[in-house]
């Protein structure tokens, strides 16, 4: 099972309490289940907070793309310096960066 | 995103020695070198310069009624830099500017205190002026730097519009 690290900037950062922390995951899955199962898993406590963060929601509910995928804010999915979808799939190693709209100036 | 495209392409078509030396021309730091340090070492890069514009970005204490107290600010620092020297390389191209340098500051920084310096070297002003304002836009828009603004009544993390 791939293990992966994920860092973690901004009000993300401070949400979480961390900069950065690994996650053994399941072979095949995905940036989606990293953001919505593994990381609300560790952080019961805000895993709301969390969703509600970094998807679109209405009405408590995240908004999906036609095909299922959900929406995400301007937040960016980065994999080794390169964006990604949530549909990629996690690879041993990889270390994703989750950055929020930029604030620099 | 233009960011992405920033990472993927940036650069590519301009000459190599400028390349190698751009390394140089962009700091994301706890501290800013001085400006007069900074002017000096772009009249060293060209005897054709002959202008240098400058923007200096300050921490204002205000935010609409309340007292800011400090920024705070955090860089994806890697990536940060190469962003800013892909911009910077962009922005030589479609100017025809001759030297450029980005540095912007990380930590907490008080009011009053420079945060960002961009100064852009050219044969001219007109082209130095606007290639001055496109760096400052992208820096604030394209670069992984974040900001939380510390006021009398609250913090607050920025998100440039």
């Amino acid at each position: 099972m791939p293990t992966v690290k994920v860092r973690y900037f901004g009000r993300l950062r401070e949400l979480l309490s961390v900069k950065s922390e690994e996650y053994i995951v399941e072979n095949g899955a995905t940036l989606r289940d990293l953001l919505l199962r593994y990381i609300p898993e560790r952080y019961k406590e805000v895993s709301k907070a969390w969703i509600e963060t970094i998807f679109r929601t209405a009405k408590g509910e995240i908004v999906l793309y036609k095909d299922g995928t959900p929406l995400l804010k301007d937040y960016l999915l980065l994999i080794g310096g390169r964006s990604h979808d949530l549909n990629y799939e996690l690879k041993e190693g990889d270390e994703v960066a989750v950055l929020p709209p930029f604030g620099g100036g | 995103m233009r960011l992405i495209n920033i990472i993927m392409v940036g650069g590519d078509i301009l000459d190599h020695d400028y390349k190698e030396k751009v390394n140089s021309k962009v700091k994301v730091s706890e501290t800013l070198d001085s400006l007069s340090y900074l002017v000096g070492q772009l009249k060293k890069s060209s005897d054709e310069i002959g202008a240098i514009v400058v923007f200096v970005g300050v921490v204002r204490g205000t935010r609409r009624d309340e007292k800011v107290l400090r920024l705070e600010y955090e860089a994806h620092e890697t990536l940060a830099r190469r962003v800013m020297k892909d911009m910077l390389l962009d922005v030589k191209d479609t100017y025809g500017i001759i030297d450029a340098v980005v540095e912007h500051r990380t930590g907490d920084v008080p009011v009053g205190e420079d945060v960002m310096y961009v100064l852009v070297a050219s044969k001219h002003r007109e082209e130095g002026l606007r290639a001055l304002t496109e760096m400052v836009e992208r820096v604030k828009h394209e670069v992984p730097i974040w900001k939380k603004e510390i006021t009398e009544k609250g913090a607050y993390w920025i998100e440039n519009p």
